[in-house]
């Protein structure tokens, strides 16, 4: 079994990981920000994804596993830095400016993000998408918010329900 | 398995996820989003959510605060007056909470403890103290408890009173699971200005509650069921108010010359407890009339955990953010 290169105090290149996403696409990028992924750092610390290996992600297909890499890399010096508490005030606001970027996005793809957030246990990223989401639905009533996230429309009984209930709380709706 | 396309097809965990991170601040939109649909309404009524909610989000914000009226005011319940988008609060029908604002009323007749988040209310059994000065302050009474789901749950009640020529003070206490009274606790005092302030509230750490008197503060012990005053002030001024810290210690608040000035209980290099000023807010630019005659302020409560103090003087009730220093102002209050 082979001894994890961390990186650090290597001056040499980077250790690099090879991550194959569903569709089979291959993406290679640093251990450092694979192991943003508490289920792939377990692999990666056994020394898994290297050579022609690759660690496969069934889960997750490409134009997914990208955007999760896109995260993964920007945070993994702050990540390495655990929590960055050596970072200064402009690092943590470019963070900050990077992250309402990235999710900045179709829904449709911050339900894949998210899912693979989860899968992945990405903690950063499910708490920067759910948060987003959350942001979405706030200040909206029921029906706006049915809408905006793609539920099906109400049946009858549902709707004649959401009008007794804002009858009901029509302090909320002020 | 294929991408979700919408939020309903996401897994309940992760709406759980995304429902946590709404504000806590705006009641009004747990309620709207609590109607979205049903698993929704089970998910944000649920006991776990409500712990995990409380817990994610740190000290609830304050979205109201209960008002003492005029002792002589033929209603003499506590008034509501909200600061976020909230309901009304159902009176007991003779006439209040969650455990952040639970509050033990009495009269010279009836003691009433109220739960204003669902409107329940429990009569306690009378005291044979008559009409005095009073005040109390309800505690839960679970060992070790973090207070995210005590509501409901087993309470004590403090109540300290001074005769009115202020020369003894009582305390007794009420558990709820025995639905009785103590004996009384009482101390002599000898010095003036030793009077329960009537209906203020008091702080509580741990077993020890604190209670306003016009120049000192009243200690009780609910362990020891016995009373003290703490006599060293910083000054000879009245109308301090004990206050629970951010950090759950014992601190002061109270006003000096147009502005608000908080302390903080210290023990000294000699390892006695002293008072420690740490902060004092200027009010003249944001309380109105705070200069003039008569226009001066008192400090007539705060909000636990959430750092803030509210104040009143002859031009309405006045929410200080102590944080922020921003001061708010709370409308049609002057004739309550």
């Amino acid at each position: 079994m082979a001894a994890p290169e961390s990186g650090d105090g290597n001056n040499g290149a980077a250790r690099m990981v090879t991550l194959i996403s569903s569709d089979n696409t291959r993406f290679e990028v640093e251990a450092a920000a694979a192991s943003l992924s508490q289920t792939l750092q377990l692999t990666i610390l056994d020394g898994g994804g290297g050579g022609g290996d690759g660690i496969p992600l069934p889960n997750v297909d490409s134009a997914t596993l990208s955007k999760v890499l896109e995260y993964c890399i920007k945070h993994a010096p702050a990540a390495a830095n655990g929590g960055a508490p050596n970072a200064t005030a402009v690092d943590r606001a470019e963070l900050e400016r990077f992250d309402n970027e990235f999710v900045n996005i179709d829904q449709s793809v911050l339900y894949s993000l998210i899912m693979a957030a989860h899968n992945l246990e990405i903690e950063g990223l499910q708490s920067l998408v759910a948060k987003k989401v959350a942001d979405m639905i706030k200040g909206k009533s029921p029906m706006e918010i049915r809408r905006t996230l793609g539920f099906p429309d109400p049946t009858p009984e549902e709707q004649a329900e959401m009008n007794a209930h804002m009858l009901e709380y029509g302090w909320a709706y002020e | 398995m294929a991408p979700p396309r919408s939020l309903p097809e996401l897994m309940e965990e992760l709406v759980e996820e995304i429902l946590l991170r709404l504000p806590p601040d705006d009641p009004a939109c747990i309620v709207r989003v609590s109607l979205v649909c049903k698993p929704w309404h089970r998910l944000l009524s649920g006991r776990a959510f409500l712990r995990r909610y409380r817990a994610f989000h740190g000290a609830p914000p304050l979205v109201g605060f209960l008002r003492n009226r005029d002792p002589l005011d033929s209603c003499r319940f506590p008034s509501f007056i909200p600061t976020a988008s909230i309901p009304s609060l159902a009176h007991p029908a003779a006439a209040a909470a969650d455990w952040s604002i639970a509050w033990a009323w009495g009269t010279s007749q009836r003691l009433v403890v109220w739960y204003p988040t669902t409107g329940d209310w429990r009569e306690l059994p009378r005291l044979a103290i008559s009409d005095v000065m009073s005040s109390g302050a309800v505690l839960c009474a679970i060992d070790g408890c973090d207070h995210m789901d005590c509501n409901g749950g087993p309470f004590r009640v403090v109540l300290v009173a001074s005769s009115t020529s202020g020369q003894i003070t009582w305390a007794c206490s009420y558990s709820s699971e025995t639905n009785a009274w103590s004996t009384l606790a009482s101390l002599l005092t000898t010095s003036k200005f030793c009077y329960v302030k009537l209906m203020d509230r008091g702080a509580v750490i741990g077993d020890q509650i604190y209670f306003p008197m016009y120049k000192k503060i009243l200690k009780y012990d609910l362990g020891k069921h016995s009373l003290s005053v703490i006599i060293d002030m910083p000054d000879d001024f009245s109308n301090n108010v004990p206050i629970l810290m951010g950090d759950g210690s014992l601190g002061l608040a109270g006003i000096r010359s147009s502005s608000l000035r908080l302390w903080s209980r210290k023990v000294n290099t000699e390892g006695v407890e002293q008072w420690v000023q740490y902060k004092s807010i200027n009010l003249q630019s944001t309380v109105p009339g705070i200069d003039k005659p008569g226009g001066g302020a008192e400090v007539i409560g705060f909000a636990e955990g959430v750092n803030i103090i509210l104040l009143r003087n002859g031009f309405g009730t006045f929410v200080v953010e102590l944080k922020s220093e921003r001061i708010s102002y709370q409308q049609g209050l002057v004739d309550l």
